[in-house]
């Protein structure tokens, strides 16, 4: 891939003709990061989408439209040339020529876009090589002799395309095209097309360099050498460089001055402008626009590094040593040079001079010579006296003459001598001058690598400062598309104080926001903690219910959600403090800032973080509007289309192991894994398992768009929600309005995830939120929570991590569901109900009824104030607190099995649940004697759980108290009336019948007779006027019972009927040994319809027949249960309340044959006396209350037999 | 007659009651509540020289570990007990060992390895010799112990006595850090 990115960059820059193709073709080849950008931008004419290998598959259909564009093809490439060989029009012959090759690359790049598997170097580099040729050509220059000739390359070059593209299509056809095919280029193939196109495409300052690339040194030095004036020029060319660099260095240099400049005016600007906006809540873009100024400040920072690495190592400062040092080296040379020449020169011009001495000396050897002659001749004809005159003449003159032979011979020699010196001298100059020319080219040589390696920095550094602003300004343009108008204006309503609810600090500063526009997080916080969840549910959710979930609305609210987490992400990844996996810290003062989670990183990473911004969703994104419901469908669509070139160039990294169909069969994968349908990941996104980068061996889902490393499949967590994956989301640490928030009834699911699984399967494992979870497997299950919300698989965890995590998870709440304000009173009641524990303790011993009583009226009175204190908790808080303590009773329930009595739970989660404003002083001494009050708080909570939440309908029970009721169930009952579909009734139709039943007195007061007699702990006399009042209102209420429990739960708990107290000491064989006395009747038992009498009644009757005498139930029952998967829990335990509370009846009115008025007053008095050994009996009667509902539904018509039982 | 403040660490659910109510007054607690703190005095003979041993029973529940940072600072000695059962509450040793050195800033604070429930053998997770490693790397005695079966909880306390005599004995004018007392 990588190779064929360089060679595609090649020839699109050789094609686009840019002045500077040669750096960056020099520089792609072995550079991948520029190849992306350059071909990013500027092959968008002949775009190569790489990635599109991934359908092998041929049809015939499809073997015909190619067929049609070859064809289609070779047509306009005879088209073309064609208008080479038409005789007429030369005139228009250029345009024509341009027109048709225009015609031909827009075939071109249609053929290759529809058949991907054609798109290979080859064709792109002959058809590079066609427009190079064609564009060479200077038509004016063409007529009819030299036209042949200038288009001969230019046929050769579209045979050559055409040729290739015949191969290439042949080879397809033969299926031989895979990705070697067009990657196995030969080297030199490719290097030939290049060299060819930068040849042709030259004009440029750099072709010099280029064609002294192509010569070789020698040939460059011989040419040089041939010119007289080499030196010259090759030392003028040396200075002509050492200008340029000085130009443009002091270009760079200017560039970076006003590039530093301006990025830090931006930062500041962006500093400025974060400042300001950052405190601005509810505020639409807001965390895009706070994106927007980090990207700025980083990248201003980005440009001041970049700056200050050109100025430094990496452009300015080697380009000027290498200038200078080319400088001085050229001066030296040409001083050497000149010197040279000089002493040349010399020595010709002392040639010069020796041969003008020759000359002279010749011209006087000859005068000397003729002068002599005349003598001779003069001797001769006079002859006479004067002939010794004469002679002497002679003589002298002969000496003379000889003389001047003499100095012409030692000129010539001198003269011969300085030619020699002088030849010699030439010599040794040419052989110098080749030298100086070595020198120079060296020189040059030398100065083009430096500028070479500093220009590819410079634009490699350049590019770096750049790439990331495409993508940060697109995913900025994703995240804004994806925002509805007035969402946040909603948003901020939404947050506003509730009317009417006193808010302390949170009111006034909400107003003030509003009046200067600065929001203060931290108190809009606050009042989202105690009201926004109120608003929330009233206003937004009110009837949201799961079916709901493929309305409009769900979805926009849901999405307004994504919106909001992903800025909460982006606020705490920009703000000071850095993001901290809360979780992962065992302590809760020092444990805040782990060492875990670095800081908001790099842009990239925190591009990551927020949902929208991950370049492989904005992408997919891309075309749709920001209403589509359906992403699974658009991401489909998105498939199909061929990426764009731009996608193209971040694709490339990722798109070669996109070809493989079904990717991931081989992968180990967890069960969670499973579920998603997944295929090889296309861009760099964020491992939803591990958090870390995922770019190669990545799988993601086609439907939900989960992005996971292959290996981390084997434990991924996450389900797939067959639609869009939500953005991370903080979970950990926020607030806990913010979470309750995004469900209706304000009970976050990680709660209820956490709960369920563990009732589902661990209620019974020992130490069940005593003992630690493993840490690392807590972090990652954390992990997974955020990640994927309530698509969490949790089945195949531990037990002791799921704990763990909730735990955790309402531990690192910043306020504590029972809040703050509350602590204070709560500890207050706690220290009251201990002392009276203690007491109650203390006269164990010696029981006197009186102060027992009274005890527990005390008891009473603290439970009705924690009721009172729980009313003011904000809703949501409120449903979770009693979601939460509900499951802690069915868990404690069961502490025969796990250990885990309510006492021990309450020490666990005390100081989860309910804990003071922690100052800076960390865990004071204080809040160490607190700590067995914050217990005792939540062991009240858990103990009297159904009386404090008013809880009437409990729709799960544990078994023990049941399994014990059915040992106490002695052979009176019938196989098939325990059979659990019979119970099998949802509530509404519970109430549904209760309501249509036709209230009838006496069994009214016998349901609330029989209720009440469970109720051991009852410390009220019986008060008969007390009695009658409670009796006669529930009768009337008995059409809605759940209002009537609701209203005086007090007063039902005065309901002291207790004549089943033999009854009840008979079957219990085995009394437990609770620690936790039970001492006051639950309200609960107060809402039973008569209808359970009748049901009663019925079941009595049917209990004549023989055959269900006949067994004996217990042990079968027993082991029923067991067997029973405990998901049925609600649906078996009724069977065995209704066997109990049945027999118990049977019992009741047997024993006292009167009515149940009578019989509640009678049994008034002897409840005191059982109340030590009532423990499983209080439990006993929450159970029989559900059981009865649930039966009551049957029963109407029996009433008449009913009362005659009764009677 | 010399004091010595013990303070008993480790995870949730180890026996860290146990032992230490085994040791002081000879019973086995089979109750399962888990402790907040609590503190138990009681005189020994160790080597022939009678010592008082002040205990503190701590929380292992990670709810409370924000007090740990307490225990640390008032004690003298420390016994690491983990369960021999559970894998996991062996691993969570390690952080309470480096909370101690962190809190003392002090290499050589007397500590025991303990790894309870040793009469659990056939439920054992963590072998011997891991807990004999670990002990070796840091240098302190190591023993399997059982509060349920009375095994070696006398030896134990009376071990950490020994090793806080040990400690005291070469530093006492200034046991800051190692390396002072070098310089």
């Amino acid at each position: 891939m990588l190779r064929q990115n360089g060679g595609s960059n090649k020839r699109a820059l050789g094609l686009a003709r840019l002045s500077t193709s040669n750096f960056f073709a020099i520089s792609t080849a072995g550079n991948w990061g520029m190849g992306r950008s350059t071909k990013s931008s500027s092959l968008s004419s002949i775009s190569s989408n790489s990635d599109c290998y991934d359908n092998p598959v041929v049809d015939p259909e499809y073997i015909m439209q190619l067929v049609n564009d070859v064809r289609k093809f070779a047509d306009v490439l005879l088209y073309l040339k064609e208008a080479f060989l038409s005789e007429e029009n030369h005139d228009g012959l250029h345009q024509v020529v341009h027109e048709r090759l225009g015609e031909l690359l827009r075939v071109l790049k249609a053929v290759i876009n529809k058949h991907q598997t054609l798109n290979s170097v080859d064709i792109l580099s002959a058809a590079g090589t066609v427009i190079a040729k064609v564009k060479a050509v200077n038509f004016k220059e063409v007529n009819e002799e030299n036209k042949r000739e200038l288009f001969s390359e230019i046929f050769s070059s579209i045979e050559t395309l055409a040729f290739t593209f015949g191969n290439i299509v042949s080879d397809f056809l033969m299926g031989d095209v895979d990705n070697g095919s067009s990657l196995g280029l030969p080297v030199s193939r490719r290097s030939r097309s290049f060299e060819n196109l930068s040849v042709e495409s030259g004009g440029s300052l750099h072709e010099r360099d280029d064609i002294q690339g192509h010569l070789r040194a020698e040939e460059v030095d011989s040419i040089l050498l041939r010119n007289d004036d080499g030196v010259e020029l090759a030392l003028s060319y040396a200075k002509a460089w050492s200008k340029y660099t000085k130009d443009v260095v002091a270009w760079v240099e200017k560039k970076l001055n006003l590039e530093v400049e301006c990025a830090k005016n931006l930062a500041k600007m962006a500093e400025t402008a974060k400042a300001v906006v950052g405190h601005q809540d509810y505020m639409p873009f807001q965390s895009i626009f706070i994106n927007a100024f980090q990207n700025d400040i980083e990248n201003s920072q980005l440009w001041q590094q970049t700056a200050a690495a050109l100025q430094s190592n990496k452009f300015v400062q080697p380009l000027l040593g290498r200038k200078n040092e080319l400088d001085r080296q050229r001066k030296d040379i040409k001083e050497l040079w000149q010197r040279e020449q000089k002493k040349m020169q010399e020595l010709e011009a002392a040639v010069r001079k020796a041969k003008l001495l020759y000359m002279q000396r010749q011209d006087e050897y000859e005068k000397a010579k003729s002068c002599t002659a005349r003598a001779e001749e003069e001797h001769l004809s006079s002859s006479g006296s004067f002939v010794k005159d004469f002679s002497k003449q002679l003589e002298k003159k002969r000496r003379l003459e000889e003389e001047a032979l003499q100095k012409a011979k030692e000129a010539n020699e001198h003269y011969e001598a300085s030619m020699a010196e002088v030849d010699k001298k030439r010599n040794y100059l040419e052989s110098f001058k080749s030298d100086v020319l070595t020198q120079l080219r060296e020189l040059i040589y030398q100065c083009d690598l430096t500028l070479k390696a500093a220009t590819v920095n410079l634009f490699q550094l350049q590019h770096t400062q750049v790439v990331s602003l495409p993508v940060n300004c697109q995913s900025l343009c994703e995240s804004a598309k994806l925002y509805d108008p007035g969402q946040q204006y909603s948003e901020f309503v939404k947050s506003l104080p509730k009317d009417g609810v006193p808010v302390e600090s949170g009111c006034f500063e909400t107003q003030s926001s509003q009046v200067d526009g600065v929001f203060n997080k931290q108190s809009t916080n606050s009042v989202h903690t105690s009201h926004g969840n109120l608003s929330q549910c009233s206003g937004d959710f009110p009837a949201q219910t799961l079916d709901d979930v493929g309305s409009p609305v769900y979805h926009r609210s849901q999405k307004v959600r994504e919106k909001r987490s992903s800025s909460n992400t982006d606020i705490q990844a920009v703000r000071g403090p850095p993001p901290f996996r809360s979780w992962s810290v065992g302590n809760q003062s020092g444990g805040m800032c782990s060492d875990s989670e670095s800081a908001g990183g790099s842009s990239e990473s925190r591009s990551m973080d927020s949902p929208s911004a991950s370049p492989g969703d904005f992408k997919r994104r891309l075309p749709r509007t920001p209403s589509t419901g359906t992403m699974s469908s658009a991401d489909d669509l998105d498939e199909r289309e061929p990426p764009s070139p731009s996608d193209c160039g971040l694709n490339d990294p990722t798109s070669e192991t996109a070809n493989s169909p079904g990717p991931f069969r081989n992968a180990n994968m967890s069960k969670a894994a499973h579920t998603h349908k997944l295929r090889k990941l296309r861009a760099l996104s964020k491992c939803r398992e591990c958090d870390g980068l995922v770019a190669f061996q990545g799988a993601e889902c086609e439907e939900c768009s989960l992005a996971c490393h292959k290996k981390c499949l084997e434990t991924l967590a996450i389900q797939c929600g067959h639609k869009k994956l939500h953005g991370r989301l903080h979970l950990f640490g926020v607030e806990f309005a913010q979470a309750a928030k995004n469900v209706p009834d304000g009970i976050p699911f990680i709660i209820k995830k956490c709960t369920s699984e563990i009732e589902s399967r661990a209620l019974n494992v020992k130490g069940i939120y005593r003992v630690n979870g493993a840490k690392s497997r807590v972090e990652k299950l954390c992990q997974a929570f955020e990640n994927g919300k309530d698509l969490v698989e949790l089945s195949e965890l531990y037990a002791h991590d799921i704990s763990n995590v909730l735990k955790l998870y309402l531990r690192q709440l910043p306020e504590p569901l029972i809040l703050f304000r509350l602590y204070n009173e709560f500890i207050g009641l706690a220290k009251e109900s201990q002392n009276a524990n203690e007491e109650l303790d203390a006269k164990q011993a010696s029981p006197k009824a009186k102060t027992r009583q009274s005890l527990c009226i005390e008891l009473n009175r603290i439970i009705i104030k924690i009721k009172d204190l729980l009313k003011q908790l904000p809703v949501p808080n409120y449903n979770t607190l009693q979601y939460l303590i509900g499951h802690l009773h069915r868990v404690a329930e069961q502490c025969e099995e796990n250990k885990m009595s309510a006492s021990n739970l309450g020490i666990i989660f005390g100081p989860t649940l309910i804990r003071p404003r922690q100052t800076d002083a960390t865990v004071s001494l204080s809040s160490l004697v607190d700590y067995p009050y914050q217990a005792r708080v939540v062991e009240l909570l858990i103990t009297y759980y159904e009386k404090i939440f008013d809880v009437s309908l409990k729709p799960l029970l544990s078994t023990s108290h049941s399994e014990e009721t059915a040992v106490m169930v002695k052979a009176a009952l019938s196989a098939d009336e325990m059979e659990p579909q019979q119970q099998r009734k949802s509530f509404v139709a519970v109430k549904e019948d209760v309501q249509l039943v036709p209230s009838e007195k006496a069994s009214e007061t016998a349901a609330l007779f029989l209720e009440s007699k469970y109720s051991q702990n009852t410390k009220e006399e019986a008060d008969t006027s007390v009695t009658g009042n409670a009796v006669s209102p529930a009768a009337e209420k008995d059409n809605d019972p759940f209002i009537s429990l609701g209203e005086d739960p007090l007063k039902m708990n005065f309901l002291p009927v207790k004549p089943n107290r033999q009854i009840a000491k008979v079957p219990l064989r085995a009394p437990r040994t609770k620690p936790a006395s039970r001492p006051v009747s639950l309200p609960v038992d107060r809402i039973l319809p008569p209808c359970v009498l009748n049901e009663r009644n019925s079941r009595n009757a049917g209990a004549v027949s023989s055959e269900k005498l006949g067994r004996s139930p217990t042990i079968e029952e027993v082991s029923e249960v067991k067997a029973l998967p405990a998901v049925d829990t609600c649906c078996r335990l009724p069977c065995y309340d209704t066997q109990m509370l049945r027999k118990a009846w049977d019992k009741q009115y047997k024993q006292y044959d009167i009515t149940a008025r009578t019989a509640m007053i009678m049994t008034n008095v002897p409840q005191e006396i059982r109340t030590l050994e009532s423990g499983p009996a209080g439990a006993l009667s929450s159970s029989c209350s559900l059981g009865m509902h649930l039966l009551s539904v049957t029963i109407q018509k029996q009433q008449s037999i009913h009362i005659w039982f009764l009677v | 007659m010399r004091e010595y403040k013990v303070v008993v660490l480790g995870s949730g659910g180890v026996g860290k009651s146990a032992l230490t109510v085994q040791f002081v007054t000879g019973t086995f607690i089979e109750k399962y509540d888990p402790t907040i703190e609590d503190f138990y005095r009681k005189e020994i003979e160790v080597d022939a020289s009678p010592s008082v041993l002040e205990i503190l029973d701590t929380a292992g529940t990670e709810q409370f570990a924000s007090m740990r940072d307490l225990y640390i600072k008032n004690g003298q000695g420390f016994i690491l007990v983990y369960s021999l059962v559970n894998q996991q509450s062996f691993q969570d040793i390690r952080p309470m060992r480096d909370q101690i050195i962190r809190v003392k800033r002090y290499e050589k604070v007397p500590v025991i390895l303990v790894g309870n429930k040793v009469d659990l053998e056939s439920e054992r997770e963590v072998s011997l010799s891991e807990g004999r490693a670990l002990a070796e790397e840091w240098g302190c005695p190591f023993m399997e112990t059982s509060a349920k079966s009375k095994t070696m909880v006398d030896e134990l306390f009376a071990e950490i006595v020994r090793q806080m005599n040990y400690a005291a004995q070469p530093d006492k004018d200034d046991p800051c850090c190692s390396a002072c007392n070098i310089q």
